[in-house]
């Protein structure tokens, strides 16, 4: 994964000053555009707008990461990322250009052509930030598979795909923003634009940004619609459907294999990393890399070997104890650098850099629930069967809640002050409510996998593969969030998707001959990490001394008692998820830690 | 007595002053202690632990099994009481038989003295049985927010039929012989907790009952739970699902009922309601109600889960 930073400001001296101390000025390619000026601000101000691009030669195989400026200069940037059809696009441009001038011109010619909708014709996975003809333009690719965030400062804009960089600039003031914090403690993520860092927001998949200096103006250039916008065949077959998501399939893990290099497939044993290994091919890869958490808890290392011995690869386990847990929690939060509170974020780590020990790529199955309508949106679609009338109950409440993240425990974890601060911001459910409600989707059950796809996959899952892949120095492919996979998703009917009560229909059927039945027909159990047994035992004492310390970040934040009982195990509810919950409380602690965060209060 | 709402304390011969109010903030008194055996602030607190401070929507029924549970346990303490003080009389009547003189004195007044606890325990009983006009009177003069009344039923129920499910088939439900446990367990979420569709024998939920039923019927391995009270009636409606056409009758699916019933004793022990039949004959029933919702819905979840009766869930409750 490439990093870069981009500065819009006065004061370009002082930023180029700070690269060179913090990234060192042998290493860190540089562009500079002058004179950017900002028509729509109140007082026209002549900026300077700074490119700064740091290749990472190990996690950037098969990209085509670089600073670009067009022959005529008018377009300028850097893009980060992979074409899948970078040749066909640069093909009829001049032999004597270098690849960056080529990169410059199409953008250039695209976005003459285009307008803002340019990144439209790009398919692949990217973050480009440019200026073309006095604007400053970021994007960020359909999916989301690259990140984009935003500081804005009263002088500047700072630029970054990396959060930590942001927060890293002597202009953060590296507080938090309560309502993003609060975003976090209901879904374990930060799901909108707005991040926990106070000034720092982010881009949602499939949005261009247009960055003046008091403001940013996002456009989504990419919507996915019903079926009854389907191009050509609007009432496909079965069978037709079928043949369609395979080839899609083949399509999406073609285009993300590399030549002559050492690739290997996580596999969790579940039907999506079987099938994407089936795709890829064992003779693409070179080993299956599976999470174990000891003998006493449950594990899905019958399905994983299984499915290895289908491909014909060696299958690497990989056992992740609490000790390891310990050891790796603090690590984690630094390489994140946004919090994300999923049990499986250190495991992850842990698995992928047993991985970079043999292979430069890995390839993963994450994306099949949201594309493709796995069972995570059953519950909502219970709560959708009742009409439900209770007025504590509305559907944005139930859909935060479905996160077990502790939603509904909010009101007595908040202290009173952190309580005060959020009532100034827009609550999570009021941002959600859209999305809910989005009329492009008839199927309750396409508005449910599109947020999940938009706001899970873009800044939950997407981002934390990318970074824990990036600190273990090797490139991920997740080929299941396609942009044409998905887009064709969304276009058949529902009922391919949630068949009676087959969730991933379609999907099934169309890996029904490289997957072994045993795999398609067993019930998702995901990979639970046994969280509620650590916390109750050998991790008690850590969540203690972390949570409880007299100096602990959350100090002001989190109420004491709550805390306490949450240590406890006491007064939970229903479904306390003490486990889950904890691990949520650690990744905020120790995020704020390892990035000195401070609460503002 | 203290009030509720100020805290102030106040004598019988106070409220009998104040009309039966707090002096100082005329908050209405519901018991009385030497009438009741509780006091206005046992129920309150009653009432916390049910709704988890706020948390768990409870019923009218749940509240009068709560305040039942504290004077079961006051009568087992009574039981323990009298157990002692029996084994000393008898040490001391053994005793005053060998020795005479001053054992026998002590005999005489270790014998009277289980009689303690014995007029304790017959007025218990009683109290148990003013509980439903004492709980009527309470939730009238407090009605509590999360206190599941008829017209939070109705509000819960929504009355359309739904229209967001596209093709979606059901996997499992859990019937219960009473629409209350049914209003119960969906305001507390537990068809989303539990991922398990809920509907009554009495075909409620209105709106969507026959909807709910046809996508359950549409699944030929759907796993259809039963929940009732241990009475005939309970009995009568196992059947009745079992054999109904309108129900699962002449379909082979897997039915498990979780209970209540004979063998599962044990979860409603001391708790079960006594009354002679037509033939003078003894009949034992206990109501589903005598959960608190918490515990319920955890043992509910629990042996769907698991697949297994009430009586046969061990550490699951606890377990995520």
């Amino acid at each position: 994964m490439s990093r870069f930073q981009v500065y819009c400001g006065a004061d370009s001296d002082r930023f180029e000053q700070y690269l060179r101390v913090g990234w060192g000025e042998a290493r860190t390619p540089i562009l500079t555009v002058n004179s950017l000026g900002f028509a729509s601000s109140p007082q026209p101000t002549t900026n300077h707008v700074v490119f700064a691009f740091m290749p990472d030669n190990r996690c950037d195989i098969g990209e085509h990461s670089t600073l670009f400026a067009s022959p005529d200069g008018r377009c300028t940037g850097v893009f980060s990322g992979k074409l899948f059809d970078f040749d066909r696009l640069l093909g009829g441009f001049a032999n004597e250009l270098s690849t960056a001038q080529k990169l410059g011109a199409l953008l250039q010619q695209l976005h003459a052509r285009h307008g803002l909708d340019f990144p439209l014709q790009l398919h692949g996975f990217f973050a480009i930030v440019m200026v073309v003809d006095g604007q400053l333009l970021a994007v960020r690719d359909a999916i989301g598979e690259r990140p984009v965030y935003i500081l804005q400062t009263p002088t500047s804009t700072l630029i970054s795909d990396r959060l930590a960089t942001l927060m890293s600039n002597p202009e953060c003031e590296r507080v938090i923003n309560p309502a993003g914090v609060s975003d976090f403690l209901s879904t374990g993520f930060s799901p909108f634009e707005r991040t926990p860092v106070k000034g720092i927001s982010k881009l949602q998949a499939g949005v261009i940004a247009t960055i003046t200096q008091s403001s940013i103006h996002c456009v989504h250039y990419h919507q996915l619609h019903d079926q009854q916008c389907r191009v050509g065949n609007a009432n496909p077959t079965e069978t037709h459907s079928i043949a369609e998501v395979r080839a899609a399939l083949e399509s999406a893990v073609a285009n993300r294999l590399e030549v002559n290099t050492k690739t290997g497939l996580l596999l969790s044993g579940g039907l999506d990393s079987s099938l994407v290994g089936a795709v890829v091919g064992g003779h693409n890869l070179t080993a299956a890399y599976s999470l174990n958490f000891g003998q006493e808890y449950r594990n899905e290392l019958e399905f994983s070997g299984l499915m290895a011995k289908h491909l014909g690869i060696p299958s690497r386990v990989i056992t992740v104890t609490s000790e390891m847990i310990k050891a790796k929690f603090l690590q984690t939060a630094t390489i994140l650098d946004e919090p994300i509170g999923d049990p499986l974020t250190v495991p992850n780590i842990i698995v992928v850099e047993e991985a970079a020990k043999e292979v430069q790529l890995v390839f993963n199955g994450e994306g099949g629930d949201p594309v493709f309508g796995g069972p995570k949106n059953l519950p909502i679609m219970a709560f959708e069967a009742y009409n439900m009338g209770m007025a504590d109950f509305s559907r944005e409440e139930m859909y935060l809640r479905a996160y077990n993240k502790g939603h509904e425990h909010l009101p007595v974890m908040l202290s009173k002050a952190f309580q005060q601060q959020l009532n100034q911001h827009q609550r999570s459910a009021e941002l959600l409510a859209p999305l809910l409600n989005d009329t492009r989707f008839d199927s309750y059950l396409h508005r449910l996998m599109h947020i999940n796809l938009r706001l899970k996959g873009g800044s939950q899952i997407l981002p934390k593969v990318l970074k824990a892949s990036a600190a273990a120095g090797i490139a991920v492919r997740s080929p299941l969030f396609d942009r044409q996979l998905t887009e064709l998703a969304f276009s058949l009917p529902p009922v391919m998707k949630l068949k009676g009560t087959v969730e991933k229909y379609i999907l099934k059927q169309a890996v029904s001959d490289i997957v072994p039945a045993v795999i398609i027909d067993r019930p998702k159990s995901g990979m639970l990490v046994p969280v509620h047994y650590w916390f109750n035992k050998e991790l008690k004492a850590f969540a203690k001394d972390v949570l409880l310390h007299r100096n602990a970040k959350i100090r002001n934040l989190i109420e004491r008692k709550a805390l306490q009982n949450l240590i406890d195990f006491k007064g939970g509810g229903i479904r306390p998820y003490y486990g889950d919950r904890l691990w949520l409380l650690l990744s905020l602690e120790l995020w704020m830690q390892a990035h000195n965060i401070s609460d503002g209060l | 007595m203290e009030c509720i709402k100020c805290g102030k304390e106040s004598t019988k011969k106070d409220r009998g002053v104040s009309g039966g109010r707090c002096s100082a903030c005329y908050q209405a008194f519901v018991s009385e202690p030497t009438e009741h055996g509780l006091t206005d602030m046992a129920i309150k607190l009653a009432e916390e632990e049910l709704s988890g401070h706020g948390r768990i929507y409870f019923s009218k029924d749940s509240l009068k099994y709560q305040l039942q549970r504290l004077f079961i346990k006051r009568i087992q303490w009574c039981n323990i009481g009298m157990s002692v003080l029996l084994i000393i009389a008898v040490g001391l009547s053994v005793m005053a038989v060998l020795n005479g003189g001053f054992f026998v004195k002590i005999t005489l007044i270790s014998g009277a003295l289980v009689l303690v606890p014995l007029v304790i325990k017959a007025n218990y009983k009683k109290f148990i049985s003013q509980l439903d006009v004492l709980v009527d009177k309470w939730i009238s003069v407090n009605p509590h927010e999360k206190l599941l009344t008829a017209e939070k039923y109705q509000a819960s129920l929504g009355g359309r039929t739904p229209t967001n499910l596209d093709e979606m088939a059901f996997k499992q439900v859990l019937i219960c012989e009473r629409s209350e446990t049914v209003a119960l367990l969906l305001s507390n979420l537990f068809h989303i907790h539990y991922g398990c569709h809920v509907l009554s024998g009495q075909s409620y939920p209105g709106g969507v009952n026959a909807e709910i039923l046809s996508r359950l019927k549409q699944n030929p391995s759907v796993k259809v739970f039963l929940l009732h009270d241990y009475s005939p009636a309970g009995h009568a409606f196992v059947r009745r699902i079992k054999t109904d056409a309108k129900w699962f009758g002449g379909q082979r699916v897997e039915m498990i009922d979780l209970g209540l019933n004979a063998h599962q004793k044990k979860l409603f022990n001391g708790m079960t309601n006594k009354q002679l039949d037509r033939n003078k004959k003894m009949k034992e029933t206990a109501e589903i109600a005598l959960f608190s919702p918490e515990v319920l819905m955890k043992k509910c979840g629990a042996a769907i889960k698991e697949g297994v009766a009430l009586d046969l869930i061990s550490t699951a409750v606890d377990a995520e």
